[in-house]
């Protein structure tokens, strides 16, 4: 379709202004005008209120309502996990203390004997185990600052690490345990696997910053816990973070640390998410590092999950905000909580593909909604305008069949209208009437002033010498064509100077043209022609009326 | 005619077009299903499954809207007790995976009726890609339930550097461990100069009833049931009983790789995954560590009788869904895990075989593509098996599942009582030879008396 330039708009808006709109098509105009004032009005009024489209605040909404949940969630975990962790912190300490009453060894003694340190860690494996029962956790452990070997290239941590060995659900009641780290004779003794990336001991560093920071922590009892970064467990695919409680001798000093192990696996099994309408939204539990964030992340159906020492970037955009991992992306909600000595950020986050769509999703209802009643707005205007100008239109058409008696229009105004025409009407035919009386008044004038003429003519006809007019009548054609031109501005009533001057010749030219009309007509003078003349005319439009 | 005309058209205009339809799917992207898997490969180390189903998710499940969850790793013992507690739906298990790797004996337990009929989403070109034998124990009556994904065979898998040590001071060669009966004898030299420790553990007990008896020319199953009465059974049962209350062979409960990692055993038959588990250090009670040489040597063979070694590998099932694009994104995950590239990388990287003919082919044709040297030497081995070695399927039968646990655990209990009985019997004084045939004996007695 070819669209109009606007020389050629411009053209049709002055034809339509010269020619004037039609009732009609100004009643459209001006409807149309006010319906989409209105819809504009209404659009604004509604995007204000976020009527318009709720997407935004729907999904708004649902991240407060996921955030609240996820908090009151992860901070009733933490607390029943420190409660356990402290708990068995406290009869660990009794337990090692015990041990060296029993045998009269200080604690530093048990360095470099695993036969000691062994014995230990059977004893503290109903402990151990019992607590990762209790504890909503995938794993528990202890671990004392003392080794079986301190002559190897690494520093270690002597003591027992039990993991579920298959997680399904958060619900760990039927899984089976291995021990991840700790002697192989106590797992025997227990009947317990080994996890097969199974060590001995613990590497000193494998949860670097833990035991420096608890021991900083366990100066204040309230704050002798923490829930530590996020540490991919070596030579396994298991991402874990640790819930950590210092263990204390008698006079307070930290000889080691246990808690319990939170999985990726496990938090996202204990942390599942519901669909809600704008998608799937992710739970993540994160801790802020020089880069951005990094942590857990839970119910992220909606993407992938990525890997934990991936960054998260986090960017405040309005309300929300947008969390960024590498390709993915995320807009969210983020709440920071402190875990006993330890702060984290809990943020549940849509990815941002599910979140654009949601918001496409709802700009196309309200444009479907818009254009419904744009539509609904036309059909309206012109339905409105054809019933509103019909009876007008009907009228005139009465009015241009002069059937103003057809009967009322039922319109008041129509009804006047025609009641003043129909007034004008009766005064134009009083004035036609006058008028015609007139005429015939004239006409009767005319008509004797036409018989008193012809009366006259007849007694002026008598005073003429007949065979003198004869002549006249008979030697007209022999007039030459100057003559005749000559004769006919005497008949005109042109004096012979005005002659000399209309036909632009001298005087004497006019008076030899004189001389030989006179001569050829047989005439004396002026007065005996144009009596003739006069005389021809009268007896020429006599019989033309005859 | 002319009535029938118009129809004609219409339908002849019609035809092409519907033809020219594109196979209706309900997956998309911006909507991704989730399906959840829980599988045996990698256990609680590197998942090489794990990594092939993260690129999954990285690529076709990302155009196509499948995310692929992994919410389990494990062994297929305690898939089979999950998957069976789920099925049941008792309390604090899990619901059933929308995907899982098992064995055909958990199909009858969990009813063959919840499980998705992959025939429903494959073409037949599409299944013939996959070697015959592999597809056909996945199929139950008309439908094919099981989609092999990776299959695995039996190898003796040796600690070739205290096996030297050993070697050094005693005279019995690798050579010795082609037999059963070489490897028992060298069980007992071991126990000998070791001061009392175990070198050999067989992982599965039933699986070397099943390849012996069989290698023997018996038949495992009688009415349906284990024949542990047979003169095969019994010739496997004996020089096996001899080594274990004698004390080289290991009958404790647990893997042989728990032991491969402390040296408390040096030598095992097992999976070719096993491979994954086999350490090259080992780990003393004062936490030093020996590094260690591990050898791949054939499955040995039984005195008299013929090379049989049992095939293993579970496969993959679908637990069919009224969500018709979970069924669909299931099925486009197993063609993407079982077929072409996918799967030679995935299997090579975890021990197993690869599935398809010419995934097979490639492999066997030129192991150089096996970048692990130590998972070269397993495919090496297995090559020279081929055209030997007769690889027997394990027999699938009602109860399968229920009867391979109750037959382990038999055997075990029976040879660790007659273990303890021979220990504590010698120490106090009674004849060696005497108490051990008598054990023996016993031993076998409690095996045919058990409820299977």
């Amino acid at each position: 379709m070819q669209l109009l330039s606007p020389g050629q708009f411009r053209q049709i808006l002055n034809q339509a202004r010269a020619k004037g709109l039609t009732m009609r098509r100004r009643l459209i105009a001006y409807l149309l005008l006010m319906a989409f004032a209105l819809i504009m009005a209404a659009l604004l009024l509604l995007s204000l209120f976020g009527v318009l489209n709720p997407a935004r605040s729907n999904v708004a909404r649902v991240l407060d309502h996921q955030l609240e949940t996820s908090v009151a969630g992860i901070e009733h975990d933490a607390d029943r996990m420190a409660a356990y962790a402290l708990a068995l912190s406290g009869q660990l300490s009794a337990l090692v203390e015990k041990y060296q009453q029993d045998n009269g060894v200080p604690f530093e003694a048990l360095k470099n004997h695993p036969e000691e340190l062994a014995a230990l860690q059977t004893a503290a494996f109903p402990l151990v185990y019992t607590n990762l029962q209790l504890a909503p956790c995938s794993g528990a452990f202890y671990l004392l600052y003392t080794t079986v070997n301190d002559t190897l290239p690494d520093e270690y941590h002597n003591g027992l690490y039990l993991k579920y060995a298959n997680l399904y659900a958060e619900n760990t009641i039927n899984n089976k345990v291995c021990l991840f780290r700790g002697a192989a004779s106590v797992a025997r003794e227990n009947n317990v696997s080994l996890h097969s990336a199974w060590q001995y001991e613990i590497k000193a560093d494998t949860f670097a910053g833990v035991a420096e920071t608890l021991r900083d922590a366990a100066a204040d009892s309230a704050g002798a816990y923490l829930l530590t970064a996020v540490y991919a467990l070596p030579d396994t695919w298991e991402n874990a973070r640790f819930l950590c409680a210092p263990i204390l001798d008698a006079e307070g000093r930290g000889i080691g640390v246990c808690g319990f192990e939170i999985s990726d696996l496990y938090f996202e099994l204990a942390y599942q998410t519901v669909a809600m309408e704008p998608g799937y939204t992710a739970f993540a539990l994160l801790d802020r590092t020089e880069e951005g964030y990094t942590g857990q992340v839970a119910g992220n159906r909606g993407g992938y999950a990525p890997p934990v020492i991936e960054n998260f970037s986090a960017r405040a955009k309005g309300e929300f905000v947008t969390f960024q991992s590498g390709e993915l992306s995320f807009v969210g909600k983020a709440r920071e909580i402190a875990i006993g000595a330890s702060r984290h950020t809990v943020a549940v986050m849509l990815p941002e593909g599910q979140y654009q769509a949601y918001l496409r999703d709802g700009q196309r209802k309200a444009t479907s909604i818009l254009c419904i009643i744009a539509v609904i707005a036309v059909c309206a205007t012109l339905w409105l305008s054809k019933k509103y100008v019909a009876p007008i239109l009907k009228s005139l058409q009465q009015i241009k069949d002069v059937s103003m008696n057809a009967g009322p229009s039922r319109i008041p105004e129509i009804d006047d209208l025609f009641e003043f025409l129909a007034q004008k009407d009766r005064e134009h035919e009083d004035e036609l009437r006058l008028l015609e009386n007139q005429k015939q008044d004239a006409e009767n004038e005319y008509a004797k002033a036409q018989t008193q003429l012809a009366r006259l003519v007849e007694k002026k006809s008598d005073e003429i010498d007949p065979e003198s007019y004869g002549m006249f009548l008979s030697n007209l054609h022999t007039l030459t064509p100057r003559e005749r031109e000559i004769f006919a501005l005497y008949l005109e009533g042109k004096t012979a100077k005005e002659i000399h001057i209309l036909l632009g010749v001298n005087e004497n030219t006019v008076k030899f043209h004189n001389k030989n009309i006179y001569s050829k007509l047989g005439v004396a003078s002026r007065k005996q022609l144009l009596q003739y003349a006069t005389l021809m005319k009268q007896q020429e439009e006599g019989s033309a009326d005859q | 005619m002319k009535k029938a005309g118009l129809p004609l058209i219409l339908l002849a205009l019609l035809l092409p077009g519907l033809a020219g339809c594109a196979p209706h799917t309900q997956l998309a992207p911006e909507h991704p299903v989730t399906l959840t898997i829980w599988h045996v490969y990698g256990s609680q180390t590197i998942s090489p499954l794990n990594d092939a189903i993260q690129e999954f998710n990285k690529t076709e499940g990302k155009e196509r809207g499948i995310i692929v969850n992994v919410t389990s790793v494990t062994d297929s013992t305690a898939i089979d007790e999950a998957l069976l507690a789920s099925a049941r739906g008792e309390p604090g298990a899990a619901p059933l995976p929308d995907l899982f790797v098992a064995y055909p004996r958990i199909a009858e337990q969990i009813g063959t009726e919840r499980l998705l009929d992959w025939h429903g989403y494959f073409q037949e070109e599409e299944l013939e890609l996959y070697l015959a034998d592999f597809l056909a124990e996945g199929v139950f009556g008309d439908r094919l339930l099981m989609l092999p994904i990776a299959k695995s065979s039996e190898l003796l898998f040796l600690n070739r550097t205290i096996f030297d040590r050993f070697s050094a001071d005693t005279g019995v060669t690798v050579d010795a461990l082609a037999t059963f009966a070489g490897v028992f004898s060298a069980c007992d030299r071991y126990y000998d100069w070791s001061g009392g420790q175990t070198m050999f553990q067989i992982n599965d007990f039933y699986h070397y009833f099943v390849a012996a008896v069989d290698s023997l020319g018996g038949d495992f199953l009688k009415n349906g049931q284990p024949d542990t009465e047979s003169t095969p059974f019994a010739a496997a049962y004996e020089p096996m009983a001899r080594a274990a209350v004698y004390g080289g062979l290991c009958v404790q409960d647990g893997y042989a790789s728990d032991r491969w990692k402390t040296g408390e055993i040096i030598c095992n038959i097992g999976s070719t995954a096993g491979i994954l588990y086999l350490r090259d250090y080992v780990t003393r009670a004062d936490n030093s560590t020996e590094a260690v040489e591990t050898a791949v040597l054939a499955y040995p063979v039984f005195e008299g009788g013929a090379p049989v070694v049992v095939q293993r590998g579970g496969g993959l099932f679908a637990v069919k869904s009224a969500d018709e694009r979970k069924n669909e994104a299931a099925a486009i995950f197993a063609k993407w895990i079982t077929q072409g590239e996918h799967n030679l990388a995935f299997a090579t990287k975890s021990g197993y075989l690869p599935v398809t003919d010419a995934a097979y082919q490639t492999l066997f044709s030129d192991m150089r593509i096996v970048e692990n040297e130590k998972y070269r030497m397993l495919y090496e081995t297995i090559g020279s098996m081929q055209g030997e070695y007769r690889f027997c399927a394990l027999p699938l039968y009602e109860g399968a599942g229920r009867v391979q646990n109750a037959f382990e655990e038999a055997v075990r209990s029976a040879l660790s009582s007659a273990r303890e009985a021979y220990v504590r019997r010698t120490a106090a004084g009674e004849d060696a030879a005497a108490v051990m045939d008598e054990l023996v004996a016993t031993g076998l007695r409690e095996i045919q008396n058990g409820s299977y």
